[in-house]
């Protein structure tokens, strides 16, 4: 038998020739390569390539490899400590529902017309839920000379509850509950299919990365809540 | 669009885009290879997931002179799967929504017992039909992700094959 024939019959030859020529002339190794290929026709005709990929297998696996995260899978929970420093907000941003702000409607035709400002985005961040769920944001942010101006599209994140409200950070290396090292950008309570759009001073080298929790609705400026979306992208817009 | 090397490079720089870019271009063949060389959805997920992680932390350690992209991934995803296989599973391999209707019934008769009959083969005969067949590696691509010299991909090739070729005859499926 030709030594060549298993790779012949699964395409790893680079180079067929020497055995093609020997088939011409070898009626066993003709039979043999006749069965071996029906055997492979049968695993082709069985599917096994039809594969889905799981739609959040991707943020799962980006939100892993640059968090850090190891097979093991989630880190563990951080520890709310029971009195926390109160910051000062440094940074305080107006978070408006933009679609609200620029949306007008053509009088006498109730045509909605969106008008958009020109918004031409430096950067943008994609935020995804730490914890696999559906939510899911694209933060498109414009470097100007007085700071920057921030679109955030939300997706898949329900209405606060009761007494709760969404808080929207900018977030800089080693933050930790422990080691606060964030500015908020605004505070809100639902943001599904709609547009917000925030203002910030904040520095982009120091803080390069945006997120999401949910805060008790309480005055306390700081974040004790948890995150509901965290940067799993950036890339330039 | 770039290519992979590229993509590569950019990741060794910390670029969380060219990552992203990797993964829209091999995630789906990765999964399959995790699901029929470990036999297991869920497992095969975490071969993915992982895998991607290796490669994100390893990226700066790239030879292009070496190998290509997608040979760096599947050594990892190599070695990502030995060490899922060392992992005790009893998760049977689920059946789609779909294939469970029964509107497929034939085919996935079919599927089930060439499942079965890829999951008797020994891990090194699976790894080179995976490799060969399946991903379409070159014999040199396959001896480098292997780690195993070129003359023993070609004899495994023919006895993994053959293998194959008795696995399904055992089954009723085949010449």
């Amino acid at each position: 038998m030709h030594k060549d024939l298993g790779l012949y019959v699964l395409g790893g030859l680079d180079d067929a020739t020497d055995v093609e020529a020997h088939l011409e002339t070898c009626a066993e190794c003709r039979e043999e390569v006749a069965a071996l290929r029906r055997t492979i026709e049968i695993i082709d005709d069985a599917g096994l390539d039809e594969i889905e990929l799981p739609p959040d297998l991707k943020t799962r696996t980006l939100r892993a490899a640059l968090e850090g995260g190891t097979i093991a899978g989630d880190r563990p929970a951080p520890v709310v400590p029971f009195e926390r420093r109160r910051q000062p907000r440094a940074n305080r941003f107006v978070a408006i529902l933009a679609a609200a702000a620029v949306t007008v409607f053509a009088a006498g035709f109730g045509l909605r017309m969106v008008t958009l400002d020109q918004f031409n985005a430096d950067r943008i961040i994609e935020l995804a839920s730490p914890e696999g769920g559906q939510a899911r944001a694209t933060a498109r942010i414009d470097d100007t000379s007085s700071g920057q101006e921030v679109e955030m599209d939300i997706e898949g994140l329900p209405p606060a509850p009761e007494g709760k409200i969404y808080e929207c950070w900018f977030v800089g290396e080693g933050d930790d509950l422990d080691t606060p090292n964030r500015v908020s950008a605004g505070t809100f309570r639902s943001a599904d299919d709609e547009v917000l759009r925030m203002w910030s001073s904040a520095d982009p080298e120091r803080f390069p990365n945006m997120g999401v929790t949910l805060e008790d609705d309480d005055g306390d400026p700081s974040r004790t809540g948890d995150k509901v979306l965290v940067t799993v992208s950036k890339r330039p817009g | 669009m770039h290519d992979d090397t590229q993509l590569l490079a950019g990741m060794a720089a910390g670029d969380g885009t060219a990552l992203e870019q990797l993964y829209d271009a091999h995630a789906r063949q990765l999964l399959g290879f995790g699901r029929r060389l470990l036999g297991d959805a869920g497992l095969a997920e975490e071969l993915v997931q992982e895998t991607f992680v290796r490669v994100w932390q390893r990226a700066r350690t790239f030879d292009p002179g070496r190998a290509s992209v997608r040979t760096f991934i599947f050594t990892i995803a190599r070695s990502v799967a030995v060490d899922l296989w060392r992992r005790p599973s009893s998760r049977p391999l689920e059946l789609a929504e779909e294939e469970r209707s029964g509107d497929r019934a034939e085919e996935v008769v079919t599927s089930v017992v060439v499942r079965e009959a890829m999951s008797s083969l020994s891990e090194a005969h699976r790894e080179v039909l995976e490799l060969l067949h399946f991903q379409q590696f070159t014999q040199s691509e396959a001896a480098i992700a292997l780690d195993i010299p070129l003359g023993t991909v070609k004899t495994r090739a023919y006895h993994a094959a053959r293998a194959l070729r008795t696995a399904l005859g055992g089954r009723g499926v085949g010449a």
